[in-house]
């Protein structure tokens, strides 16, 4: 979609600023483009105390907004190059500069004669885009050299502790007054003064300019009347004194005023600490947040804390987008009033409640989240009592919108291309289980086909003795068929929890002698010995379950080991309950893959090189154990081979023994005995 | 009956019940049969005997059969190139055409009756199949 093309409006604060608005919003209106209000903040408009400046640029702004076009409102160092950025950004879709013209002409600024801003804006944008002048009568707002301090923090204790300091002050005086002789105390009449002057000076510093200047008032009076001679009267009989008294208010008055404008600057950057901090701490948040709620309950305490407002974030819910409701913090009561400013705010995307054009009524104030890929959800804020909400306010409050939808994008997209890499992970794994199983079960298929159709088609020209072979190589195949598919099936059963544990006291002997009989076949090409097991010992298992699991690891061992080499297995006691252990004396296991051994997905790495039919075994066997709180364990044997290690917790002496559990510590003479 | 006599036959795969009745049923027909349970052995294995006919399984415990596939076919053996039957349970077009354009003559997925690798190799070598009473 190409963009939309704009019609650009600079406005600088003028009385009649407003006349560049009607003119751009004409010319969009014309053609129908959209336009655009810019204002740019230099660092002197800035720090500037003169909030009036600050508040007709506001309405303007508002009131831009209201007549259908979007603001820009940056801070820029210099007029000149704020412009060149935005007509740079801008730039492609660029048809028309709005520019007010005023009366003003140049004028000397130190030693450099100058054009005034709006002629530097129309030079400058001339250069990219056609510019329309709009003759502004009257002349701009001149912003004097001293500006009122903000009023807004004035509060009525802070007369009181101006009153306060100024009476330390006097009690100060006092004691000089009584530490001195009179004649020497009338040489110090001066110091006196200063006494009252550094009242003065802490009450602006403090508590600002109105405290400020009551502080020297009352300490110009107080002065007067009880220090300077004659005593208890505003007289004052000397010339010398006299002139004293009048610098000194008027040096107090001035210290007042200076002191409580440097506070207010000093305040405003404090402000922009805040504002720094804020956007710091959402790139921080950003980075570690992984989830929606994570990163908005992380923001909200932080926002709440830090602007010394309650926060709430709005979203809305996943199944009907139209809606908004709070999501942080998620039990939030809202009057009806604001409900309806929340409501227009999140339907139209515009800042709506207190100190907005829209529902200005309400006591909170939402702001529009929007991202770049949509709208996101709505922040609110309410300030607390007394607490104005200011332009600044404003402004940053419109940045940390932006910035919160940023990040809540950002994490949305990371989530999704996860959930789509373990989507895609998971495909890859399933199609290579799939492959994996079937060469698993087609390759003893093959054995069998394969024999069969030899002995069918051969057969008659064959020695006995080949036949026999033949269908014996059928045969094996064809069990081997049969324990993978068990396997399967387990393996799906154990994994559906559909398999229910039979666990009674057994005895391992015979478990084990059952086991090798069964697979006395297949054990024939490896000399199996079974160490005498711990004599008079019951063990808590499921029979048949533990019988799987040790028909499996003597099958692996039968695979994976050279013809002829001996397997052992060996029963015994330790602190950690029954071990059955199978050792065999094959290769061992590369390093590497101990660890992995158990996992079903294990040989899924390899390709269909393995033997057939091994890839569930083992994993079937930890399924097992742990269903019956034991474990099974891998290791190599220092003299070479794989060790598999079984553990069982539950074992007991036969003859109705007690059952002895894993935290009872073992007697000393029954674990040697049953060591073999 | 021995219409394979004379011919070397080198077969190459891990599985042992395949390699068992590919030997009983390939001596039965007269040929000199020999066996090989990993590639690296396999193509050792045809470089000293020279076969007519090599079986080659793909998935092998050392390294793919598709690796050596090339060096089997650059056997010399003065007359003719061996003939490569490769003999796997890759059903998949994919394999069948990079083993062909590796140079093998036929390609035969698992499980299979003896009588079609043995039908395959008579058409490869041009020998009449016997009739074969029905």
């Amino acid at each position: 979609m190409a963009p939309r093309m704009q019609v650009l409006a600079y406005i600088e604060d003028h009385p009649k600023a407003i006349m560049v608005l009607r003119a751009a919003r004409a010319r969009a209106q014309e053609k129908g483009y959209a336009w655009v209000a810019v204002y740019l903040e230099t660092p002197a408009q800035a720090t500037s105390a003169d909030q009036s400046a600050h508040a007709r640029m506001l309405r303007l702004l508002t009131l831009a907004q209201q007549m259908g076009g979007e603001t820009l409102h940056f801070e820029t160092q210099t007029i000149d190059e704020g412009m060149r950025r935005v007509l740079e950004a801008a730039k492609d879709r660029l048809c028309l500069c709005v520019v007010g013209s005023t009366e003003a002409e140049y004028h000397w600024r130190f030693w450099e004669r100058r054009m005034p801003s709006w002629q530097r804006v129309v030079r400058l944008a001339s250069t990219y885009t056609p510019v329309e002048t709009v003759p502004l009568s009257g002349q701009p707002f001149v912003r004097s050299l001293w500006r009122w301090p903000n009023l807004d923090s004035f509060r009525l204790r802070h007369l009181l502790y101006a009153l306060l300091s100024v009476g330390v002050a006097f009690g100060c005086a006092v004691l000089l007054q009584w530490a001195l002789p009179p004649a020497l105390f009338r040489i110090n009449s001066r110091n006196v003064a200063l006494l009252f002057m550094i009242a003065c000076a802490f009450s602006a510093s403090r508590f600002g300019m109105i405290p400020g200047l009551l502080a020297s008032v009352i300490g110009f009076f107080a002065a007067n009347y009880y220090f300077i001679p004659p005593y208890r009267s505003l007289q004052i009989s000397t010339i010398t004194e006299a002139l004293d008294m009048i610098l000194f208010l008027a040096a107090a008055v001035l210290i007042a005023l200076f002191t409580s404008q440097t506070r207010t600057l000093a305040e405003r950057a404090k402000r922009r600490e805040i504002s720094t901090q804020a956007l710091f701490m959402l790139y921080r948040i950003a980075s570690d947040a992984f989830t929606h709620s994570q990163a908005l309950g992380k923001l909200q305490r932080t926002l709440t804390h830090m602007l010394e407002m309650d926060v709430a974030f709005f979203l809305p819910p996943t199944l009907s987008p139209d809606r908004i409701e709070a999501a942080f913090p998620p039990d939030l009561s809202l009057s009806n009033g604001d409900t309806m400013a929340l409501g227009t705010c999140w339907k139209e995307m515009k800042t709506t409640g207190l100190a907005s054009p829209f529902n200005p009524g309400s006591a909170w104030r939402f702001e529009p989240m929007i991202a770049p890929g949509g709208e996101i959800g709505v922040l609110g804020v309410r300030p607390r009592k007394k607490h104005q909400l200011d332009p600044w306010y404003g402004r940053l409050l419109t940045s940390i919108a932006d910035q919160t939808a940023s990040v809540l994008e950002h994490i949305e997209l990371e989530r999704s291309m996860e959930a789509t890499r373990i989507r895609e992970e998971r495909e890859k794994l399933r199609s290579m289980l799939l492959s994996s199983v079937s060469h698993d079960l087609k390759t003893p298929l093959a054995g069998i086909i394969g024999a069969l159709s030899v002995h069918q088609s051969l057969g008659s020209r064959l020695p006995p003795a080949r036949r026999a072979d033949l269908l014996e190589t059928a045969l094996e195949e064809a069990h081997r068929l049969d324990s993978f598919i068990t396997n399967i099936l387990d393996m799906t059963k154990l994994e559906s929890g559909s398999v229910e544990f039979h666990c009674e006291w057994h005895d391992m002997g015979s478990l084990i002698s059952q086991v090798t009989k069964r697979l006395q076949h297949r054990l024939r090409k490896h000399p199996l010995t079974v160490h005498p097991v711990p004599a008079g010992i019951e063990v808590h298992m499921d029979v048949m379950m533990v019988e799987q699991v040790l028909q499996n690891l003597l099958d692996n061992a039968c695979k994976y080991t050279p013809t002829g080499t001996p397997i052992d297995i060996t029963c015994r006691l330790d602190e950690r309950g029954y071990m059955v252990e199978v050792r065999d004396h094959g290769p061992g296991i590369p390093p590497d893959r101990l660890d992995k051994i158990f996992d079903k997905y294990a040989r899924l790495q390899k390709e269909d090189a393995q033997i057939a039919g091994t890839g569930l075994g083992l994993a079937i066997a930890r399924a097992v154990m742990e269903a019956q709180d034991g474990w099974i364990s891998v290791a190599n044997h220092k003299d070479g081979g794989a060790v598999f290690t079984c553990c069982l917790r539950q074992w007991r002496k036969t003859e109705s023994a007690p059952l002895v559990q894993i935290e009872t510590p073992i007697e000393q003479p029954i674990a040697q005995a049953c060591i073999r | 009956m021995h219409t394979l006599r004379n011919k070397h036959i080198v077969a190459i795969d891990d599985a042992p019940s395949i390699l068992k009745f590919l030997r009983v049923s390939l001596e039965a027909l007269g040929a000199d049969y020999h066996e090989a349970q990993t590639a690296s052995g396999g193509l050792v294995l045809c470089e000293r005997i020279m076969p007519d006919v090599v079986v080659l399984d793909l998935g092998l415990p050392d390294k793919e059969g598709f690796t050596i596939l090339p060096q089997l076919k650059r056997l010399d053996k003065e007359t003719h190139l061996p003939i490569v039957v490769v003999l796997t349970v890759r059903n998949d077009l994919k394999f069948k055409a990079m083993a062909e354009a590796l140079g093998a003559d036929a390609y035969i997925t698992k499980p299979f009756h003896m009588e079609d690798l043995v039908d395959v190799i008579y058409n490869k070598l041009g020998i009449t199949p016997p009739q074969r009473p029905n």
